[in-house]
C-alpha cells in the first residue's frame, strides 16, 4: 500500500488530470469567466438559448471563458448564470432568459450592476473587491437555512470535468479509504455514523454492508439505485446530473467496503443528460485510475457500469430492481432471503439509493460524530427535499433530518402567503398529507411513521385552496394503480378498487337510484377497509405504503371527503363532474343575467326565451345559480 | 431494420434482453414484433414471455412514433399547477392515447412522470422543443402553429 501521509492525496492524480485547468472562483481572473448552469430544469427554462446569445455577444472576441456548471439546486431561479470579471468576485444572476443576456453583460463588463431583479448574490473572497449592495449568495435565506453537505459547491462544480470535482476535495475520501482502511473498518464507520437508507426503507446502511461483507461468496455486486421515478421527486436526478463524480466516489467506497468488484448504476432511461454525464464521468474516472484494475496500487479492481432502467416505479424496490437487471419483469420477491445474501445472479448484492451513496464521502471525510451533529432521534444527517407545488421557490433543498414542516415552509414560501396553504403532501405516492395544525411535526423517520407518513424519497408538495385533496389522492392512487406490478392481489386489485371508489365520490352518480347513492355513502368505510388490508398483506413497500395518502387524507381532511359524498361539493372546484347545472325551462323568463355573468360563456339563448347551458363549457362555478332570481337553474 | 436484426448474435442471454430492446427502440423508435420473434429464437425464451417483459416497462412502445412526438409531464407539480383536464384536451386534440400514435401517423403521445422542470409546470415537449407553463389556450395555439 502506498503511504499517503507525507503527500496530499491530489498527487495521486497528477499524471492523469490537469488540476490547474479547473477554474476557481476564489482566484482573480484576467478575462471574464461566465458560468452557465446547465441541467434538465434549466434546459427547459431556456439555458441553451442563453448560452447561444452569450456566444453571439462575444462573437469573434475570444477573450472570455464559458464554464458549464451544474445547478445550484433551486430550479425556480433557472436559467442561472454567474459572471466573474477582473478583480471582482463571482456574481450570480437568476432568470436570465436570452433576451436579457446583452443587457446584463453590457453593464457587468463595464463594472456596473444591472437591474436588481436579476441579481441573486455574490461569493465574496479576500483580495477581490466585492460588489456593493449585493447580498452574499450563501447568506441568502434560501441557502443559509439549509445545511448543504451533499449539495456543497453545487453550482460551482463542472459535472463534465473531473478536475473541477477534485479541486473541491473530491475523491479524497475514496483515496484515503482504499489506501488506509480495510473494508471492515469502512463498514464500521458507516454503521456507527447511523446513516440510514434514503430511499424510503431507512435501514442502517452500515449493517447492510457488513452483512454483505461477511457472506463467504467471492463474487459480490454493489448497485446504486438512481431509478427515481416518483412524481414530484427530482433530487436523485439533481445529484447524478450536477455532480456525477460524487455519485461515483460514493459507489467506489461502497463497493470497496463490501468487497464488490462490480458495481452498477441503475438509472432511468429518460434521464438522458444524467446518463450522458455519468458516462463521461466514468470514462474520466477510469482514465484517472479510479476504476478498473489495481486502483492506486492497492491490488483492488472495481468496475462500474450503467444500467438504463426501462421505466417502472416498482423497480425502486431492491428485489424488483434486481429482477429487472436479470432481464425479468420487475416484480418484487418475498424477503428473506435479502439481496445482501442472495441478490443479482444469486450473488450477495447491496442496493443503495443514490442519496445514501452521496452521503458516504462526507462521513469518511469528516467522521461519524460530525455527521451525527445533524439529525433528530435515530435519524442522523441531512435529507434532500424536492420542493414543488404552490410555492415561491421550487427546487431541491438539503436540511437536517428532523426539521419541522413549518421551517421548510419558511424556506420555500413567504410568510404572507403561508395562510393560503391548505396542506403539504410529503413522500410522493407512498407518503401522506399534513394539515397546517401539524406543521410543527419534525420530519425524521420515527416521527413520520408515528404520524402515518413516509418520507419516501423526499418529495414535498405544497397545496393551496385551489387544490382538492380528493383529486390529489386520486392522482397518486392512479399512479400506483398504473405502476403496480400485478404480482400480489392486494396491491393489484386493491389499488383498482380504491381508484374506483375515489372516482365514484368525485363524480355525480351515473344513475339516480338508491343503490348508487348507497355505494357513494359506503365509499369511506370501504376505503378504510381496503387500505388497511393493503397495508397488512401487500408484498412490497409499494403496496404497503400506497394507502398512506388515503389514510392520512381521511384522518386530516375527512370533512372534505364528506362534502364530496354528502353535499357533492368540491370547495376547490376541481372535481367538476360532481354536479350538473341545468335550466328549468318553465321557470326561465329569458332575462339573460346568467348568460352575462357566466365566466365560461356556457349559457346561450335569445332574449325572453328559455336559456340553455352547454355542459362541455360549464365549469360548475355556480355563478348562474346564485344570480338567477327565478329559481330557474337547478343542480342535478 | 433487417440489417440490424441480422447482426444480432446467435446466442442472447436473458440479462441482455432489455439492453437489446432498448437499443432497438433507440434506433427505430418502437419495438417491432418481428424483433421479439428473433430475440426469442436466439435466446430460447418463448416470444410471449419476451412480449410480457417488454410490455411491463413504460419505456417500450409498439407503434412507430408520429411525425410529432409529444411528451407531457404528469409530475405532481405539473398536476397541481395545470388547468383541469389539460391532458384530456391534448389527447382529444391529437386523437391518440398514451403510448399511442394517431391514425394519420402525425402525433404520438408519451406521458412522463417527471421532466425535472417542476418550477415551469405544466411542461410539454414536442419533438424535443419545450413549452412551459402551458394553458389550454396555449395548447390550441401550439398545435395550430405546428408545421404539418
Amino acid at each position: 500500500m502506498k503511504n499517503l501521509k507525507d503527500k496530499t492525496y491530489k498527487t495521486l492524480f497528477i499524471d492523469a488530470v490537469e488540476l490547474e485547468k479547473a477554474p476557481q472562483y476564489s482566484k482573480p481572473v484576467e478575462m471574464p469567466h461566465i458560468y452557465v448552469e446547465r441541467n434538465t430544469g434549466s434546459i427547459v427554462s431556456g439555458i441553451d438559448a442563453t448560452i447561444q446569445y452569450i456566444k453571439k455577444y462575444f462573437d469573434k472576441d475570444e477573450n472570455y471563458k464559458l464554464i458549464e456548471t451544474g445547478s445550484l439546486g433551486i430550479s425556480s431561479f433557472d436559467p442561472v448564470i454567474g459572471i466573474q470579471i477582473h478583480g471582482r468576485p463571482l456574481i450570480f444572476f437568476k432568470n436570465v432568459t436570452f433576451s436579457y443576456v446583452s443587457t446584463i453583460l453590457d453593464s457587468i463588463l463595464n463594472h456596473i450592476l444591472p437591474e436588481s431583479d436579476f441579481i441573486l448574490g455574490q461569493i465574496s473572497h479576500t483580495g477581490l473587491s466585492s460588489w456593493a449592495d449585493v447580498p452574499e449568495l450563501y447568506q441568502l435565506d434560501i441557502f443559509a437555512k439549509q445545511n448543504r453537505r451533499i449539495l456543497k459547491n453545487f453550482g460551482l462544480i463542472q459535472p463534465d470535468f473531473i478536475e473541477s470535482y477534485i479541486d473541491y476535495d473530491g475523491y479524497k475520501a475514496f483515496a484515503e479509504t482504499i489506501t488506509r482502511k480495510t473494508a471492515a473498518e469502512v463498514c464500521n464507520i458507516i454503521e456507527k455514523s447511523g446513516l440510514r437508507g434514503r430511499g424510503g426503507g431507512a435501514f442502517n446502511t452500515g449493517k447492510k454492508w457488513q452483512k454483505a461483507l461477511n457472506t463467504g461468496k467471492s463474487q459480490k455486486y454493489f448497485i446504486c439505485n438512481a431509478d427515481e421515478s416518483d412524481p414530484g421527486s427530482f433530487s436523485g436526478r439533481l445529484l447524478a446530473e450536477n455532480n456525477p463524480h460524487l455519485v461515483i466516489e460514493g459507489i467506489l467506497i461502497g463497493a470497496y467496503a463490501v468487497n464488490a468488484r462490480k458495481a452498477f448504476i441503475y438509472i432511468r432511461n429518460t434521464y438522458t443528460l444524467a446518463i450522458e454525464r455519468l458516462e463521461n464521468a466514468l470514462f474520466q474516472a477510469q482514465k484517472a485510475g479510479l476504476t478498473g484494475e489495481d486502483i492506486f496500487g492497492s491490488g483492488i479492481n472495481i468496475e462500474i457500469e450503467i444500467f438504463k432502467g426501462p421505466g417502472a416505479y416498482v423497480c425502486g424496490e431492491e428485489t424488483a430492481l434486481i429482477a429487472s437487471m436479470e432481464g425479468e419483469r420487475g416484480t418484487p420477491k418475498p424477503k428473506p432471503p435479502y439481496p445482501s445474501e442472495d441478490g443479482l445472479f444469486g450473488q450477495p448484492t447491496v442496493v443503495n439509493n443514490i442519496e445514501t451513496v452521496c452521503n458516504v464521502p462526507y462521513i469518511l471525510n469528516y467522521g461519524g460524530d460530525e455527521f451525527q451533529k445533524a439529525g433528530l432521534n435515530n435519524s442522523f444527517g441531512t435529507k434532500l427535499f424536492s420542493i414543488s407545488g404552490k410555492t415561491d421557490i421550487t427546487g431541491v433543498i438539503e436540511i437536517d433530518l428532523g426539521t419541522s414542516v413549518a421551517e421548510i415552509m419558511d424556506i420555500c414560501i413567504t410568510k404572507q402567503r403561508q395562510p393560503e396553504i391548505k396542506a403539504v403532501h410529503i413522500g410522493g405516492p407512498s407518503g401522506g398529507f399534513i394539515d397546517p395544525d401539524k406543521f410543527s411535526i419534525n420530519l425524521d423517520y420515527e416521527t413520520a411513521i408515528d404520524n402515518k407518513l413516509g418520507l419516501g424519497s423526499g418529495s414535498f408538495l405544497v397545496l393551496d385552496k385551489t387544490n382538492c385533496i380528493i383529486d390529489i389522492t386520486k392522482y397518486f392512487i392512479k399512479f400506483i394503480n398504473n405502476e403496480s406490478c400485478g404480482k400480489c392481489i392486494p396491491c393489484r386489485e386493491g389499488s383498482q378498487r380504491l381508484l374506483e371508489i375515489l372516482n365514484r365520490i368525485s363524480e355525480k352518480p351515473s344513475e339516480y337510484n338508491k343503490h348508487e347513492s348507497l355505494l357513494r355513502f359506503k365509499g369511506v368505510t370501504q376505503l378504510e377497509q381496503i387500505s388497511s388490508l393493503m397495508q397488512k398483506t401487500s408484498l412490497c413497500g409499494l403496496g404497503q405504503n400506497a394507502p398512506n395518502t388515503i389514510l392520512s387524507g381521511l384522518l386530516r381532511f375527512r370533512q372534505e371527503y364528506e362534502e364530496h359524498i354528502y353535499e357533492r361539493q368540491c370547495e376547490a372546484n376541481v372535481c367538476r363532474n360532481l354536479k350538473e347545472y341545468y335550466v328549468v325551462v318553465d321557470n326561465c323568463v329569458g332575462c339573460g343575467i346568467c348568460a352575462k355573468k357566466c365566466p365560461a360563456d356556457a349559457i346561450i339563448g335569445t332574449e325572453h326565451q328559455a336559456h340553455f347551458i352547454i355542459q362541455d363549457r360549464c365549469i360548475k362555478c355556480g355563478v348562474c345559480e346564485a344570480s338567477c332570481k327565478f329559481n330557474a337553474i337547478m343542480i342535478k | 431494420m433487417e440489417k440490424y436484426i441480422s447482426k444480432l448474435p446467435d446466442k442472447v442471454y436473458k440479462h441482455e434482453l432489455l439492453s437489446y430492446l432498448q437499443e432497438f427502440q433507440d434506433m427505430f423508435g418502437y419495438i417491432d414484433l418481428s424483433f421479439i420473434e428473433v430475440l426469442s429464437k436466439n435466446s430460447g425464451i418463448p416470444s410471449g414471455k419476451i412480449f410480457g417483459i417488454t410490455s411491463f416497462y413504460n419505456q417500450f412502445r409498439f407503434k412507430p412514433k408520429g411525425k410529432f412526438h409529444i411528451q407531457v409531464c404528469e409530475g405532481s407539480s405539473c398536476h397541481v399547477n395545470a388547468e383541469i383536464g389539460l391532458i384530456e384536451d391534448i389527447k382529444k386534440l391529437i386523437k391518440a392515447d398514451e403510448k399511442d400514435t394517431s391514425n394519420d401517423g402525425l402525433y404520438s403521445l408519451e406521458i412522463i412522470p417527471c421532466m425535472g422542470a417542476c418550477s415551469q409546470g405544466p411542461v410539454i415537449s414536442i419533438n424535443g422543443k419545450f413549452h412551459t407553463k402551458v394553458s389550454k389556450e396555449d395548447i390550441k395555439k401550439i398545435f395550430s402553429d405546428l408545421n404539418l
